[in-house]
């Protein structure tokens, strides 16, 4: 297994986390997940599996990953591909108070 | 200041609760069987039969066996926390399950063991022991284990006997021929029960044999999968708080008229088969809900070819409440939401596997389907533009014609829905509709001689 950077590996928690906001990580949106972070970072399905592994073992909430992922650039892409991934099964309304949750917050305007 | 005072209550009584847990022969069995196979039998041998006046029942399996102290461990009620989570394989659940099951069916339980590197052991459970002396687990000695074993059993190098005496359901028989009808009777539905609620086990490579009194247990797969027609749908899965996986597949059951008559026996008949839509749900691999849509969706006949298998894994008991005979669970809300929609999918293709044969059906030159949109109504008519009935009306006469089309629009009127669809949902089988018969062709020739 490649080690993926620990800012990218909390960037998929951030994901995961926004996607599991309803309670659930469907098959499509951990399908979705592992194509977009394939495509755009590389990561490999078997690397991408362990990080999963990672995610439910983790005790951490959304907003201990937000705070572990500094760049900028890279906050977008995580946004852009949260919001595909959680739409892949129908977008939930917690979700979407999840996603908009981590967009404020990396705006530094959640309170 | 409050103090606290001895409120457990006597073993007889506790027993009696224990013994009512509303177990049935069948369910009963399985939980026995979950034990086996969590000590990976490859064997398990069944045996009922009367022996004088008496029954006999017991399990045989070549598993991995307990040493004296495991079992001792084992036969106490509750001896694993529901808690803690269960290995890879584990079908067990509270630790009970032995002990319930066998209270619910007999008055003794007793357990023969041995591991491959230890000698053989027993304990025995004897109600009306438990009720003078209370929970006192009685340890057999060489001897009397002779008693209860044969030479080749005691000549295994490992695995379990659950044996019961004094089985409740055959003891309120007064006359032997009738406990020998209700011993055939209890084996045959077992048969069913087991091939059906332990099928995925029952083959592969690591399947397990079990048997009967000597007869082999045939897996029932409730999707169909050998029968030519049956089709696997989507495959999906999910993943709760726990990162289990929650697999979930759709699958479309063949027509019954495309059935044998021996699949349709197999499987229950037509009734059965149609009212067995729903999910099926699997906790590692064992059938625990056979066909039922747990309030997801209605019952209803164009969903009759639906079926659905989830599988759990036992990492989610709690979560999914899974009882203690293990026959029984409640889908949490979010998961069943889930469900909910995941369903669509494979109630469309029953649906529309219907609706298309209901459409071949009625593309015949002889009969058309009026859908009316604005009412919602639907009427079945002889086809007025078929060309023969066109040719036949326009060589009649005027009074003639009007008596002819008078009498074919009672005959679309008077079509016999009611009995049609009944038949079609008990035994659709059982209708041969098709080109007259020589009888029937004979008798009409006749007719319309004496009618000329």
């Amino acid at each position: 297994m490649s080690e993926i950077d620990s800012q990218l590996k909390n960037g998929i928690f951030v994901c995961l986390a926004i996607c599991a906001a309803d309670g659930l990580i469907s098959g499509e949106e951990e399908q979705c997940l592992e194509k977009e972070f394939e495509k755009d970072f590389g990561i490999a399905s078997k690397d991408f599996q362990r990080v999963i592994d990672l995610y439910f073992t983790s005790n951490h909430q959304l907003e201990a990953f937000l705070l572990s992922v500094d760049d900028v650039s890279l906050r977008t892409k995580i946004i852009e591909i949260a919001r595909l991934a959680a739409a892949a099964d129908g977008l939930q309304i917690n979700e979407n108070i999840a996603l908009q949750k981590a967009e404020a917050f990396w705006e530094g305007s959640f309170v | 200041m409050s103090r606290s005072v001895d409120a457990s209550p006597p073993a007889k009584n506790h027993l009696a609760v224990m013994s009512r847990m509303g177990y049935d022969f069948n369910t009963a069995v399985a939980d026995i069987l979950d034990n086996s196979i969590a000590a990976k039998a490859r064997a398990i041998n069944i045996e009922f039969y009367l022996n004088g006046d008496s029954a006999i029942f017991w399990i045989e399996d070549d598993g991995i066996g307990m040493n004296e102290n495991e079992l001792i461990k084992n036969m106490s009620i509750g001896c694993k926390n529901a808690d803690d989570e269960r290995d890879k394989g584990d079908l067990g659940r509270f630790g009970a399950g032995l002990k319930t099951a066998s209270f619910s069916q007999a008055d003794i339980l007793s357990v023969i063991t041995k591991r491959a590197d230890d000698c053989l052991c027993a304990a025995v459970w004897n109600k009306a022991v438990i009720a003078k002396k209370g929970w006192q687990l009685e340890i057999l000695d060489s001897r009397e284990i002779d008693t209860l074993t044969s030479d080749d059993q005691r000549q295994r190098n490992q695995g379990t006997i659950v044996r019961w005496d004094a089985i409740s359901v055959i003891q309120s028989l007064d006359h032997s021929p009738d406990k020998q009808i209700q011993i055939d009777d209890l084996c045959s539905h077992l048969h069913l029960h087991i091939g059906l609620y332990f099928h995925k086990f029952l083959v592969g490579n690591d399947r397990v044999a079990v048997k009967i009194n000597n007869r082999p247990v045939e897996p029932i797969d409730p999707f169909m999968r050998h029968i030519i027609g049956s089709e696997e749908l989507e495959k999906t899965y999910f993943r709760t708080d726990k990162g289990d996986r929650v697999e979930i597949q759709g699958y479309r059951i063949p027509f019954i008229a495309n059935m044998s008559q021996s699949d349709i026996d197999l499987y229950g008949g037509e009734t059965n088969i149609r009212q067995n839509q729903g999910l099926y749900i699997y906790r590692q691999n064992r059938l625990i809900i056979a066909g039922k849509w747990m309030g997801l969706h209605r019952y209803s006949n164009l969903a009759g070819l639906t079926r659905v298998e989830v599988n759990i894994p036992s990492s989610l008991d709690n979560e999914w409440s899974t009882d203690v005979k293990k026959s029984s669970l409640q889908i949490p809300p979010r998961v069943k939401e889930k469900i909910k929609r995941l369903l669509a999918k494979p109630i469309g293709a029953s649906r529309r596997a219907y609706q298309y044969r209901g459409d071949i059906e009625v593309a015949n030159p002889f009969w058309k389907a009026n859908n009316n949109e604005r009412t919602k109504l639907i009427t079945y008519e002889i086809d007025p533009s078929n060309t023969s009935l066109q040719k036949i009306v326009g060589q009649l006469d005027t009074a003639t014609k009007r008596e002819v089309l008078k009498y074919l629009i009672a005959l679309s009127a008077a079509l016999p829905l009611t009995h049609i669809y009944s038949t079609m949902a008990t035994s659709s089988k059982s209708i041969a509709q098709g080109a007259l018969g020589d009888d029937a062709l004979k008798e009409l020739i006749e007719a319309l001689k004496d009618a000329c």
